[in-house]
């Protein structure tokens, strides 16, 4: 039956039809609203646990934790609470347990502003915590898309036994959209990993090999470790190469926008083509050079000044344009009157 | 592991730090070229087992005692 | 004879441990181990969280599924895991600066939401690990690398913390009170609800040295004058005794201040007492417990403190406490609240 609901919605029905049994949160604008469906939920379900945290780091680590316990388990904040978050996602990674972490961006840094959309935290992702680690992150653009896309970050969190993101951000989080979700069939992977109480396995931050034990003196055991890790993580993204590309009129020029960003220059469509990336993180390489191929013209549209534009650069080894839109202002205008002007003369 | 009169001592778990020797309310035991010594005296009570942090000292059993004072099998006594 | 099937619960494979010579850590591992093997406790029921610091590492050296959480993280670890598994023992091994200061926060919130853990605090009073930094119990005065000229702040009293408000479960102990020690353990393990066992240690080689002790013995004599043991039923401890304080509910709120006593009886119309005729009325055999204070006595037998079986351990029962109560710290005003029921003969 199709209703009418919001991101922040959509993301917690999600994380429900992928079996969801923890969720630990603080409230931070302008996700609080899936820490509160998580509260209401916990009320009648005697299978979900919730958990209000005193602040965003011990949120982190009680997903992560409740996770090693054998639950599905999720978190969902912004920005200064991202930042917070860090040391734990790098603990998860090491841990590997598999769980997600929602980030609905606001316009940083810091305090920044809460009520308006960004997409400012994309280098955060790989360079947030400390050390080499490889997170997956998704990014969906619409309100029945962020449904199908928290299961497949569940999906590819049971798979890769780390913490995925879904990327989201303040417009999106409060859309509200018609959608049937009770229509939408998408497979959900189930918990393989076993929990805590069925061996003496030691789940640790501090360096180890693929056995278990600690070994903070061994260069080969880590990079046997690490190598493990990344081959893992590398080859769960490559099942989810998801993104959509529009060819439009000018052959020329192409442009590149994702998540709010995508909705708002679709009606440019006709005139330019479009890329969009789903999948953020690991960036789409094979994808980004087969599409940007024929073009001249590769125009990045974000909001943040040029993060996913440097990751493509490197991608595709060509200088691309950007357009940052900075401090909330999106407007289609403003965007289209910045494209002219890279545009002009070429 | 050394066996002495009544005690045991594991010389790769022992770090010398000799709580047990200061524990001893007999004081039969002492650090001597870096090894626990044992004289006679011991009451078995069991204070140097309970303190060391390293599990390195242990009271023996009173069979095992027995039969490696007099070499002799436990069936003798 | 002695039980030495602890040790199936420790990895002695991993043995000579790291911990320095005469460091209480050791101590602490091997009697919560043997506790845990005596209460049946093991891989299949049970598991421990460690936080960061050398307490930390005991988690590695557990026959059991162990957590190794970032610093100061362990109590929203274990929450977190209790939570999704209530069917696990869950165990928190760590230390005085993991649990109270970076993990300061989630001893407030994670302490007043009362899961059922048990907590064994390593409390040398130092930051070992990392070379002899003050901590946060680290008594005033205390020369450490980071207050070379002595600690000018006072240290956290953790037995005030947690002790504020009901249900809770204090237990104070030391390395070198062995016995009492293992019982505190023992009842904390056993206590149904959120406990926390502080652990006086020994931290000889990056603390102790630069204090001027020769040997872990001599930390711990120094204890011995530092503590003494209380025994019985406490609420609250004082900072220098060892003892267990706790409480399930929070007592029925006394009104402070002098009780208007309502009805005036008349000093000559009171019932007098000789002192062996007061020392009758001790409790005993159903009789009512009396007290004498300023010429008049007083029937105290409905005090929560000499209920069931204190009764029989009212060492004040039956005596004129004139003196006792003007140098006692909660002053003459609780004894107003008891009926009177007479008066001491001259």
């Amino acid at each position: 039956m199709k209703q009418l609901l919001s991101g922040n919605e959509a993301i917690f029905q999600g994380a429900i039809r992928a079996g969801a049994g923890y969720f630990a949160g603080y409230p931070i604008t302008p996700s609080s609203e899936i820490l509160q469906q998580a509260a209401a939920r916990a009320e009648e379900d005697p299978g979900f646990r919730f958990l209000q945290a005193e602040d965003e780091i011990a949120a982190a680590i009680a997903t992560i934790s409740a996770s090693l316990a054998g639950a599905k388990s999720f978190t969902a904040t912004s920005g200064p609470g991202f930042s917070l978050m860090q040391e734990a996602l790098g603990w998860g990674h090491a841990v590997e347990a598999p769980c997600i972490f929602v980030n609905s961006m606001r316009v940083g840094p810091s305090t920044g502003m809460p009520t308006q959309p960004a997409q400012s935290d994309l280098l955060q992702i790989k360079g947030g915590s400390a050390g080499d680690y490889y997170p997956i992150a998704f990014y969906p653009n619409s309100v029945e898309e962020s449904f199908r896309l928290t299961v497949t970050a569940f999906n590819a969190a049971e798979e890769s036994l780390s913490p995925v993101l879904l990327l989201f951000d303040a417009l999106l989080s409060h859309l509200y959209e018609m959608a049937d979700l009770d229509a939408i069939e998408v497979a959900v992977v189930p918990r393989t990993k076993e929990p805590l109480g069925r061996g003496q396995r030691l789940f640790t931050g501090t360096a180890h090999d693929r056995m278990g034990n600690v070994k903070t003196n061994d260069p080969e055991a880590y990079r046997d470790w690490l190598n493990d890790l990344k081959e893992r993580h590398l080859q769960v993204a490559d099942k989810y190469p998801l993104f959509e590309y529009f060819p439009g009129k000018d052959p020329d020029t192409l442009l590149i926008a994702f998540g709010i960003t995508s909705r708002i220059v679709a009606p440019l469509k006709e005139r330019f083509s479009i890329f969009r990336p789903i999948r953020i993180y690991p960036v789409l390489e094979k994808e980004l050079k087969k599409v940007t191929q024929p073009y001249r013209h590769i125009i990045v549209i974000e909001g943040n000044d040029g993060q996913y534009a440097s990751w493509a650069e490197c991608a595709i080894s060509r200088k691309v344009m950007r357009v940052p839109c900075l401090g909330g202002g999106f407007k289609l205008r403003w965007i289209q009157s910045q494209i002219e002007e890279r545009l002009k003369g070429r | 592991m050394k066996p002495r009169l009544n005690v045991i001592w594991n010389e790769i778990y022992c770090k010398r730090c000799i709580i047990c020797v200061e524990v001893c309310p007999v004081g039969v035991l002492s650090l001597e070229m870096d090894e626990i010594a044992e004289k006679p005296g011991c009451i078995r009570c069991y204070q140097c087992e309970r303190y060391c942090p390293d599990i390195a000292i242990e009271v023996m059993d009173e069979k095992e005692r027995l039969s490696s004072e007099f070499g002799v099998g436990s069936s003798e006594i | 004879m002695i039980n030495r099937s602890y040790k199936e619960l420790l990895k002695m494979g991993r043995f000579p441990h790291t911990w320095c010579p005469g460091c209480g850590i050791g101590a602490v591992l091997k009697n919560v181990a043997m506790d845990l093997r005596e209460l049946g406790w093991n891989d299949r029921n049970t598991t421990v969280v460690s936080g960061i610091g050398c307490s930390g590492r005991m988690a590695g050296y557990m026959n059991l599924d162990a957590v190794h959480t970032p610093h100061g993280r362990a109590l929203t670890a274990a929450e977190a895991i209790k939570t999704v598994r209530p069917d696990l023992n869950v165990v928190v091994l760590s230390g005085d600066g993991d649990l109270g200061a970076i993990g300061g926060n989630h001893l407030l919130h994670t302490s007043r939401r009362n899961p059922d853990i048990t907590v064994f605090c390593n409390d040398n009073e130092i930051y070992g690990l990392t070379g002899g930094q003050a901590g946060p119990t680290t008594p005033k005065g205390t020369k450490t690398i980071t207050s070379p000229r002595g600690e000018i702040f006072q240290p956290l009293r953790l037995g005030r913390i947690l002790t504020t408000q009901a249900p809770y479960f204090y237990a104070r102990t030391t390395v070198y009170h062995l016995n009492h020690f293992k019982a505190c353990i023992r009842e904390a393990l056993l206590w149904k609800g959120f406990s926390f066992v502080d652990i006086i240690s020994d931290c000889i080689e990056l603390n102790g040295r630069r204090l001027g002790f020769k040997t872990a013995h001599q930390m711990f004599k120094w204890f011995d004058e530092r503590f003494h043991i209380v025994e019985g039923m406490r609420d609250h401890l004082k900072d220098d005794e060892l003892g267990i304080a706790k409480r399930e509910v929070e007592a029925e709120e006394v009104p402070m201040g002098k009780v208007e006593v309502k009805v005036e009886v008349k000093h000559e119309d009171l019932k007098t007492f000789t002192p062996e005729e007061l020392k009758h009325f001790d409790g005993s055999e159903g009789r009512p417990i009396y007290i004498g204070y300023k010429g008049k006595v007083y029937d105290i037998s409905a005090s929560p403190l000499f209920q069931g079986e204190k009764k029989m351990r009212c060492h004040i029962a039956g005596k004129d406490l004139t003196k006792d109560i003007e140098i006692a710290p909660h002053g003459e005003d609780l004894v107003y609240h008891f009926p009177i029921v007479g008066r001491l003969k001259e």
